[in-house]
C-alpha cells in the first residue's frame, strides 16, 4: 500500500497509456469484424475460409507478432502504433467468429417477416439484423475487450508503457508491492471497462431485460 | 381485386410448388385458401407480395401486374400477417404497430395516436404498447400482428394461418373479432389455413387445393359442403364423418341437433 501511495503519480500516467493502448484496439475490432462477419454468416463457402483464416492469426505468438508489424508496416519498434495494430489484429480474430455467430443467430422468421412487411434491404440490416445480433456480439466484444486490456501488458516487454510496466519493472527490481499493483490494476481496468460494456448494451437493448416494465 | 393467372412455381430442385394455378378474388371479400401442408397455398399467398416469384403466369391487384410494381413498395401496400405475429422482438409493441408508416417515413405523434387506435381497434388495451412482444400472450401477440398490418390501411390483407400457433378458444375468439373487423373495414383478404373449419368460418369464397396447388374445388363454404366435387374433397371437409352428418330430433318441445354418433350439437329455433 506504502508503494502504491508512493508512486500514485507514475501508476495514473502508466494507467493513462495503458488505456490509450487497449481502447483504439477494442473500438478497432468491433469495426473491422462487422462486414467480414456479416460476410461470413451470409456465405457459408467464404466463412470457413474466414473462420480458420481467424483463429489461425490468433495463434500467432504475442512476441513474433510485435516484431514483425513493424517490418510489415513500417513503424518504429517502441512505437504504441506497433501495440495498437497487433491488439487490434488479435481484436479482430477474436471478434470475426462472434460476429459471424451474431447475424447467425438472428432468426430468419424474423427476417422474413421484416422482409413481407416492406423492410427494404438496408433498413433490414440496420433495423433489424444489427440490433437482433447485439447481445452475441456484445458478449464477443466483452471477450475482446477483457482480452486487449490484459494483452495491452505484453507492450512492456517492448518497452512501450502502461500497466505492464509495473510487471517488468517490478520483477527485475524485485519489487513485489509493483508486481502486485500492476495484476490488480489490469485486472480492474478490465472489470470497469466489461461493465461499462454491460451498461452500453443494457442501454441500447431494452427488450434484453428480463424485467423491462411490466 | 387479385387475380393469379395460370401461375406455376417449379423450384430449381424440380420440385413443383404450384402448376397453373388460376383465381380470381373479388374487392371486399375474403377468401381462404385451405389444404394440408404442401399443398401450396402459402406460395401462392406469399407470391402476392412477391415474397415468392411466379416462375410462369402472372398476378394481378385490380388489374396490375404486380411483376412491374416495386418490391418493397408493394409490400409496404399489403396488410401482412404471419403465425405468432412476426413481430419484431427488440420493438415495442406501439413499434411494431407503426412498423409500415414509419418505413414511409411518417413518424410524428400523429402516427403513434393512430397505432393506439389500432391497438383498441384489435381489442387491445392501449396501456400494453410500450411492452415488448415476449411480454404479451399468443392471442394478444397475434391481434398485435392484424394491428400492424392494418397501419397502413391497406385494400389488401394477406393472412398466412395466423391464428395456427394459439389454442382452439382463443383461436374462436380471434376468428370472431376479424370477422367483426371485416364488416368494419371490408378489406381483400387472403387467408390460408389448414384447418377447415377456419375456412368456412371465415371465407365468402374457400379455395379448396391439393397438391401442387390445384384446386380441389372453389365455391361458398354452403357450396361446398352441399356438393363436394369429389372424394378428396368430402374427406377434407369431413362431409361423410360423423361430424358433419347431422339430423334434428324432437325432444318434448325442443328440436336438438345431433351428429351420426347421436351426439348432441346444439338446439334448433
Amino acid at each position: 500500500m506504502t508503494w502504491v501511495l508512493n508512486n500514485l503519480d507514475q501508476i495514473r500516467t502508466l494507467l493513462a497509456a495503458h488505456l490509450l493502448l487497449c481502447l483504439p484496439p477494442i473500438v478497432v475490432s468491433l469495426l473491422a469484424a462487422l462486414p467480414i462477419g456479416v460476410l461470413t454468416a451470409r456465405r457459408p463457402g467464404i466463412g470457413r475460409f474466414v473462420r480458420t483464416a481467424s483463429s489461425t492469426l490468433y495463434a500467432v505468438p504475442a512476441l513474433p507478432l510485435l516484431i514483425a508489424i513493424p517490418l510489415l508496416f513500417g513503424f518504429p519498434l517502441r512505437s504504441t502504433a506497433t501495440v495498437i495494430t497487433a491488439l487490434s489484429i488479435y481484436g479482430v480474430a477474436l471478434m470475426v467468429g462472434s460476429t459471424a455467430d451474431a447475424f447467425s443467430s438472428v432468426d430468419p422468421m424474423i427476417r422474413q417477416a421484416a422482409v413481407a412487411v416492406g423492410y427494404s434491404r438496408t433498413a433490414l440490416f440496420w433495423a433489424v439484423d444489427l440490433p437482433l445480433a447485439g447481445p452475441v456480439l456484445l458478449a464477443g466484444l466483452r471477450v475482446v475487450a477483457v482480452s486487449t486490456v490484459s494483452l495491452v501488458t505484453i507492450g512492456a516487454l517492448i518497452g512501450v508503457s502502461g500497466l505492464g510496466t509495473l510487471l517488468t519493472d517490478g520483477f527485475q527490481r524485485g519489487i513485489l508491492a509493483e508486481v502486485l499493483t500492476g495484476i490488480a490494476a489490469t485486472v480492474v481496468v478490465a472489470v470497469v471497462i466489461d461493465g461499462l460494456l454491460l451498461a452500453i448494451g443494457r442501454l441500447l437493448m431494452p427488450w434484453t431485460l428480463k424485467d423491462v416494465a411490466r | 381485386m387479385i387475380e393469379f393467372e395460370s401461375v406455376s412455381k417449379i423450384y430449381p430442385s424440380g420440385a413443383i410448388a404450384v402448376e397453373e394455378f388460376s383465381l380470381l378474388i373479388p374487392s371486399h371479400s375474403v377468401c381462404t385458401l385451405v389444404g394440408s401442408s404442401g399443398c401450396g397455398k402459402t406460395t401462392l399467398l406469399r407470391m402476392v407480395n412477391r415474397m415468392v416469384t411466379p416462375s410462369s403466369g402472372r398476378v394481378l391487384i385490380d388489374s396490375e401486374d404486380i411483376a412491374a410494381a416495386d418490391a418493397v413498395e408493394l409490400r409496404r401496400s399489403i396488410g401482412y400477417v404471419l403465425q405468432s405475429g412476426g413481430l419484431l422482438p427488440h420493438r415495442t409493441i406501439l413499434d411494431n404497430v407503426i412498423t409500415v408508416p414509419v418505413l414511409k417515413g411518417r413518424k410524428g405523434s400523429a402516427t403513434r395516436a393512430h397505432g393506439l387506435e389500432l391497438l383498441e381497434l384489435v381489442g387491445l388495451d392501449p396501456a400494453i404498447a410500450t411492452r415488448y412482444p415476449a411480454q404479451l400472450s399468443g392471442g394478444q401477440q397475434q391481434r398485435v400482428g392484424v394491428a400492424r398490418a392494418l397501419a397502413a390501411d391497406p385494400n389488401i390483407l394477406l393472412m398466412d394461418e395466423p391464428f395456427g400457433a394459439v389454442d382452439p378458444i382463443i383461436r374462436r375468439e380471434l376468428q370472431t373479432e376479424l370477422t367483426r373487423l371485416q364488416t368494419e373495414l371490408g378489406k381483400t383478404i387472403v387467408f390460408v389455413t389448414h384447418d377447415i373449419d377456419e375456412a368456412f368460418r371465415l371465407g365468402d369464397q374457400v379455395v379448396v387445393l391439393r397438391s401442387g396447388g390445384h384446386i380441389a374445388q372453389q365455391g361458398t363454404p354452403e357450396e361446398i359442403t352441399s356438393a363436394p366435387a369429389d372424394s378428396f374433397v368430402s374427406d377434407f371437409v369431413g362431409a361423410d364423418l360423423g361430424g358433419r352428418r347431422l339430423h334434428a330430433i324432437t325432444e318434448s318441445d325442443r328440436t336438438v341437433i345431433v351428429d351420426a354418433d347421436g351426439k348432441p350439437l346444439g338446439v334448433l329455433r
